[in-house]
Order: C-alpha cells, then structure tokens, then sequence
C-alpha cells in the first residue's frame, strides 16, 4: 500500500461526527463550571473545618504550648485556603488557550503541573509548624517519657506525600526539558 | 465589538468549524481514544473547547489551523490524564520502529484491518508522535504540521520520514505475514 492509498484508506473512515447544538454546549460549560466550583468548595469546606476544629482545642485546652500549636494550626489553614484560592485563580486559563501550538500548549500545561507539585510545602509547611509545637506542648512537662514514637504517625505520612510529589515534579521538568531540547535541536 | 456580538460571531464560526472540520475531528479523536463510548464523550469535550476557544478567535491563523490545534491539544490532554489513572505506557518512535519485527504477526486479510493496524500503532505513540501521524494521514505539509504542533518545519520533515518508514514497515510486515 502507498502513501496515497493510506492516506485514502484513513480519511475514508466513517466516524460518527457527532452533532452538538449551541443550546447544548452552553448546558455542558454551565455544568463544566459548576463542577469546578464544586471542587474549589470542597477543599475550602475542608480547611474551615480544620480551622473550626483546632480553633475549639486552642480556646479549651491548658496547655499554653499546645494552644499555641492549635493556633498556628488555624492559621496554616488560613493560608491554605488562601494559596487555594490564589492557585484556583493563576490555573484558569483563557479558552483560547486550547488553540496554542501543541509544544506550547503542552510544555505551559506541564509547567503548571509542575509548578503545583512543588508547592506541596506551602500547603503542608504551615500546618506541619504548628503540629509540631502542638505535640511539643504535649509532651510537657517531662520531654524525655514522652512516647515520640507516635509521632511516626504523623511523620511519615507527610515525608511520602511530599517526597511524591517532588518526584513527580522532577519526572515533570524532565518532559519540559525533552521539549525544549526538541525546539532547541530544530533552531540549530 | 458587544458581548452580545461576540456571542453571534463566536457561535457561527463554531457552527462553520463544525460543518467543515467535524469529520477530521472525529478521525483524530479517534486517534485519541480507542473505546467508543468514551471516544463519544471526548468528541464532546473537543467541541466544547472548540466553541469555548473561538470566543477568543481574531483570525491568529486559519480556522483550520485553530480547529486542529484544540483538537489535538485536548485529546493530548485526555491522554495524559488516561495514562495517569492506568499508567499505560505510550513508546516514542525510535520504541515503536525498534518493535516493528518483534510484536506478533496477525494475519490480515482487508483494508479494514490495515486500517485496525495503523490505529493500534497510532494508539502506542506518544502525543506529539501520535498527533503528527494523524496530520500526516490527513494529507497536510510540513508548514501546515508546524503551524498546528509549533515544531520546526525541519523537523516535522524529519518526523513524517520516519512515520512513513514506520507504517511502510508495518505494512509491509503484514503483506509478508498474509
């Protein structure tokens, strides 16, 4: 077979090309940006929450140490609710958008990605600090019989989750890294 | 130009996109995604953006142009996030051209099943290999290929070489094993 026969034989195909009203594609972006809203609102419900919870502990609990902690808590999903609210906004992307050429569109969809990977810290760092003084607090008065061990629980779970999302960042940047070799090695 | 104006001139170039360009979208949807049902659902998602995209159109490039690179920007998109949820494993072309001999020989005997073959080696590629396999299937030049995927023209020439040489092989293979 020659290039014209494949070339004829793959355009000959009879695909269903599907017919969308304008009626029904306002429907679907309505709908698109109801479930975007729906997210965003999740993920603020959850460090209102959080903030409700251990704002609670930080009025009752005795210790000044661990009250503290419980307000740095709050204050940690303060800001994690403000960095979510600011990401939200960088990540909204004119429509328009969609019409770049692949290897821009691809290579800025990647830098985004990227960019929210590594910003782990700045979601998990604030809450981590005022943990940290909470289970300080209590293990007062006498440090050394506190069971330390309990806070592996902690512990390890967030040193997983961040060092995942560094090497998925890192995986990332390798792919930008492949783009741009492949622009470069075109301009030589 | 008023809101209400853009809207009008937003919804007629999406309707010309959509009587003009709806047969190469579905074929490259096709390219994107192998199962029918979600093959649906994406088709709906690419025209979604497509209306979306052209409230932004100012006549940046040709209507076509602009249809190809959504189009092919969000089936990318479907399958980096497919490959997210089932780790499937795409092969660059140097992989795909390196297991020409060494995947099993079906015999096939029609079109239809040439047409199955180029579709399952188009399914293994990676995005920007995939998407210019299907601009090349649809007959377009270098310049049109590079306007589309922002690649040089030299090296979109160099990247249909080898999808030809590639299919050529598989062909050929399969003339053999028949």
């Amino acid at each position: 077979m020659n290039d014209q026969e494949l070339k004829s034989l793959w355009q000959s195909q009879t695909l269903m090309t599907g017919s969308y009203s304008l009626e029904q594609l306002q429907r679907d972006a309505a709908a698109f940006r109801r479930e975007t809203v729906r997210d965003h609102t999740g993920g603020m419900i959850s460090g209102a929450m959080v903030a409700l919870i251990f704002g609670f502990y930080a009025w009752v609990l005795p210790v000044t140490l661990m009250r503290i902690g419980c307000g740095l808590v709050v204050l940690g999903s303060f800001f994690f609710m403000y960095q979510l609210q600011r990401r939200g906004s960088i990540r909204k992307r004119p429509p328009e958008a969609l019409a770049l050429p692949f290897i821009t569109y691809f290579r800025e969809d990647l830098a985004r990605q990227r960019d929210a990977l590594r910003s782990v810290l700045w979601y998990i760092g604030p809450t981590l600090l005022g943990m940290s003084v909470f289970v300080w607090g209590m293990a007062q008065p006498n440090p050394a019989d506190f069971p330390w061990q309990v806070t592996s629980v902690f512990i390890i779970p967030v040193v997983v989750v961040v060092a995942m999302h560094f090497f998925a960042a890192h995986r990332l940047q390798r792919k930008i890294d492949q783009l741009d070799q492949l622009n470069e090695s075109a301009e030589i | 130009m008023s809101k209400s104006e853009n809207t009008t001139s937003q919804d007629t170039l999406y309707q010309e996109a959509a009587r003009a360009f709806g047969s190469e979208v579905a074929r490259f949807v096709a390219g994107y995604e192998r199962d029918d049902a979600k093959r649906q659902d994406l088709l709906q998602e690419v025209h979604l953006a497509l209306w979306q995209s052209l409230a932004g159109f100012k006549g940046q490039c040709s209507l076509r142009t602009w249809v190809y690179r959504v189009a092919h920007n969000v089936g990318a998109t479907h399958v980096q996030r497919s490959m997210r949820s089932v780790q499937r494993k795409s092969t660059n072309l140097e992989e795909a051209e390196l297991h020409v001999d060494e995947r099993a020989e079906i015999i096939l005997t029609d079109r239809r099943l040439d047409l199955e073959r180029v579709m399952t080696l188009i399914h293994s590629l990676e995005v920007l290999d995939r998407e210019l396999m299907l601009l090349y299937l649809e007959d377009l030049d270098a310049a049109s290929i590079s306007a589309i995927t922002g690649l040089s023209t030299r090296n979109v020439a160099t990247k249909v070489h080898r999808i030809k040489s590639l299919l050529t092989s598989r062909l050929s293979n399969r003339s053999k094993s028949s």
